[in-house]
């Protein structure tokens, strides 16, 4: 059976999955350094590792991500777009009319047809506002990792109003919060809170958000998942392992 | 002291300190943009063109031999000037260079655009210009007027109200032409017969002529001409005058008819914020995208060339009055009252050249066309027409952005 691999070069990490038919057979996940090559020539080689195949064994490579024209091996280069939008309806049973992908540089929504194709899209303006680089930005005020500070604003039960959204400006309100002895609990809350009204408000803008897949590394995190939920009155299918599927769409897009 | 004159004494002072240093009359990087963009046209005609806006605004005076008035937005009727024997420039300025000059005088969250055209009033011969008219369309702007009256020579106001759908105000906007013209002919110490502004109109409306065969070649065959090339052809007519724009373009337009179409490009309309030279930071993103700008409602190119002045009854003020019809009336600017004009302009395009797709361009800071833009995008997608909407300003930090939005939405079209 034919061998694909999709790489999907990102702000933050570099991710490839490599299937044969249409199974997984071997993924990596590297984080994406200065030389943004080398990164997907190692996570290249590290899926083949997971696969127990040889490189060469691969018939077609689809590159992906905001790096997508830096791995020069690709037989094809597809947009972040395409593939978040073929790779989350193939994902979720091909029934998905909207992806949400909250990814370390942008946030995408994705309205898909029948077939998986983009219908049309919206991404955050060119600020990191309601992306993942905020939440790790925040999480640092926090002393934590994104996902312990997920863990903590689930603990909230009221979480506190916050204006901004801006990732300077945000920092300094948070700052001021912590200093006003506000529980940081809430405070966390707050923070995931005015990201997911952001992505919320993105979301209504297509009407149809019936079946709505929840990706990217944003995905991770399930205060973030909540507070969208809530935002939308309708229920995210969050896919397994959300950060690869970015990756697996471009591999099915070589096929 | 009076209002004004703190204006003209003080701030004045300030503004000739922004001034110094800046007085050369090249911005620095525009020859090389032009040399970029000529290098990348297959035309020969267009040569004029791109030599045109090398030497641009310095040497108007010169070749002319004519008092010279700037001008700004697409409101001020260009005909009323010719026939005074005046020649007009409009001075919509979009370099990122003057830009910056600009904030030293303007907030940096102010609309680009009004920031280059005070910055640009810093740099060069614009000072010298004899008149500066500034409509009331844009708030910007209208700050603008005040901003600048120590450095100009002399500014005239045209106060346009802003309701298109309100016929009442064909009235107001008579008259206020009717005053500007009065105000021309005592300024210029001339009294143009009626005889004249037919001319006028007559050598404007053969531009428009000319303007509507290349705009039709290019939206039925796409790839004849470059979006490059169309703008630099388009923005040029700001500072030619009609019969000498007219003339080489008819060139432009024998070279282009004899050509073939790109097969397999997909027809794209650009709408929203103008389009200047030198920021043609969109269309170097569409182009490298393989996206194919086949026509445009944007006010620097079909704004702005596309309506003629349609003249019932030859008076004076049966002229004046077909120009504000042909001005205000059909402007599809955010700033007047009347969505549904840009709308329909809009859809009308799309239908009648069958285009493929629609990106709508917004100049990061003009509100009215952010707001604009929703309303137009939900009539699209109930008619299924895509629909890309691209904020920017002319820094170049988001160009990767961008292009991966205009990349996926050629992906979409297929």
């Amino acid at each position: 059976m034919e061998i694909y691999a999709g790489i999907d070069i990102g702000s933050v990490t570099t991710k490839c999955v490599i299937l044969q038919g249409k199974s997984i057979i071997g993924k990596a996940l590297v984080k994406t350094g200065i030389d943004t090559e080398k990164c997907a020539n190692d996570v290249l080689d590290m899926a083949a590792g997971d696969a127990g195949i040889k490189v060469e064994e691969i018939q077609r490579m689809v590159s992906t991500g905001y790096g997508r024209r830096i791995f020069r091996r690709a037989d094809r280069i597809i947009t972040e777009i395409s593939a978040a939008a073929a790779g989350g309806y193939i994902l979720c049973g091909e029934k998905a009319t909207l992806i949400i992908d909250v990814g370390g540089q942008d946030t995408k929504v994705i309205e898909v047809n029948g077939k998986g194709e983009v219908l049309d899209f919206l991404m955050n303006d060119k600020c990191a506002a309601g992306t993942g680089r905020f939440l790790e930005i925040m999480s640092h005020v926090f002393e934590t990792d994104i996902q312990g500070f997920s863990q903590l604003a689930i603990g909230s039960e009221s979480p506190v109003a916050i204006n901004s959204t801006c990732s300077v400006f945000a920092e300094s309100e948070v700052v001021s919060l912590i200093a006003s002895s506000a529980r940081k609990e809430d405070i966390a809350a707050g923070l995931f809170r005015s990201i997911a009204s952001r992505v919320a408000g993105m979301v209504r803008q297509f009407r149809r958000y019936e079946l709505t897949v929840f990706c990217g590394g944003g995905a991770k995190s399930q205060a973030l998942k909540g507070f969208i939920e809530k935002a939308i009155e309708r229920p995210l299918i969050v896919l397994q392992e959300p950060q690869f599927v970015v990756a697996y769409g471009a591999a099915c897009l070589a096929r | 002291m009076k209002n004004k004159e703190y204006i003209r004494e003080d701030y004045g002072k300030t503004l000739k300190f922004f001034s110094k240093g800046k007085d050369s009359p090249e911005i620095p990087g525009n020859s090389e943009a032009i040399e970029k963009y000529r290098k990348l046209s297959g035309l020969k005609e267009t040569d004029f063109f791109y030599d045109a806006f090398l030497k641009a605004k310095s040497t108007i005076p010169e070749k002319e031999k004519k008092p010279v008035a700037g001008y700004f937005c697409n409101t001020v009727p260009e005909e009323l000037l010719l026939a005074c024997g005046v020649h007009p420039v409009r001075l919509c300025s979009a370099d990122s260079h003057c830009a910056e000059c600009g904030e030293e005088a303007i907030p940096g969250d102010i609309c680009p655009m009004v920031k280059a055209a005070c910055g640009d009033f810093f740099h060069d011969f614009n000072r010298m210009m004899d008149l500066l008219i500034i409509p009331a369309t844009c708030d910007g702007r209208v700050k603008l007027a005040e901003i600048l009256s120590p450095v100009a020579k002399d500014i005239y106001f045209i106060d346009i109200p802003r309701n298109t759908d309100y016929l009442e105000n064909v009235n107001i906007w008579e008259k206020e032409y009717t005053k500007f013209f009065d105000y021309l002919k005592s300024k210029f110490k001339v009294k143009p017969a009626r005889r004249e502004i037919l001319d006028a109109c007559i050598q404007t409306n053969e531009r428009t002529r000319m303007y509507r065969k290349i705009y039709e070649a290019r939206a039925k065959k796409p790839g004849i001409m470059n979006a490059f090339d169309y703008f630099i052809m388009a923005n040029s007519s700001f500072f030619l005058s009609p019969a000498e724009w007219t003339e080489k373009a008819s060139l432009l337009y024998g070279e282009i008819s004899g050509r073939e179409q790109e097969p397999g490009r997909k027809k794209i309309l650009l709408a929203g914020s103008p389009v200047v030279f030198p920021n043609f930071k969109i269309l170097d993103i569409l182009g490298d995208a393989g996206c194919c700008v086949s026509a445009d409602v944007v006010c620097s190119a079909y704004g702005r060339l596309y309506d003629p002045v349609e003249i019932d009854e030859e008076t004076e003020s049966g002229i004046i009055r077909a120009l504000s019809l042909k001005y205000v009336a059909p402007s599809i600017c955010p700033c007047f009252v009347g969505i549904d004009k840009l709308i329909n302009t809009v859809l009308d395009s799309v239908e009648r050249y069958g285009l493929d797709g629609v990106i709508y361009y917004n100049i990061r800071l003009c509100q009215v066309f952010e707001m604009a833009s929703g309303v137009l995008r939900s009539v699209l997608k109930d008619r299924d027409i895509p629909f890309l909407f691209l904020k920017t300003d002319f820094s170049k930090e988001d160009t990767g952005q961008l292009k991966t939005r205009v990349e996926a939405f050629m992906e979409m079209l297929g």
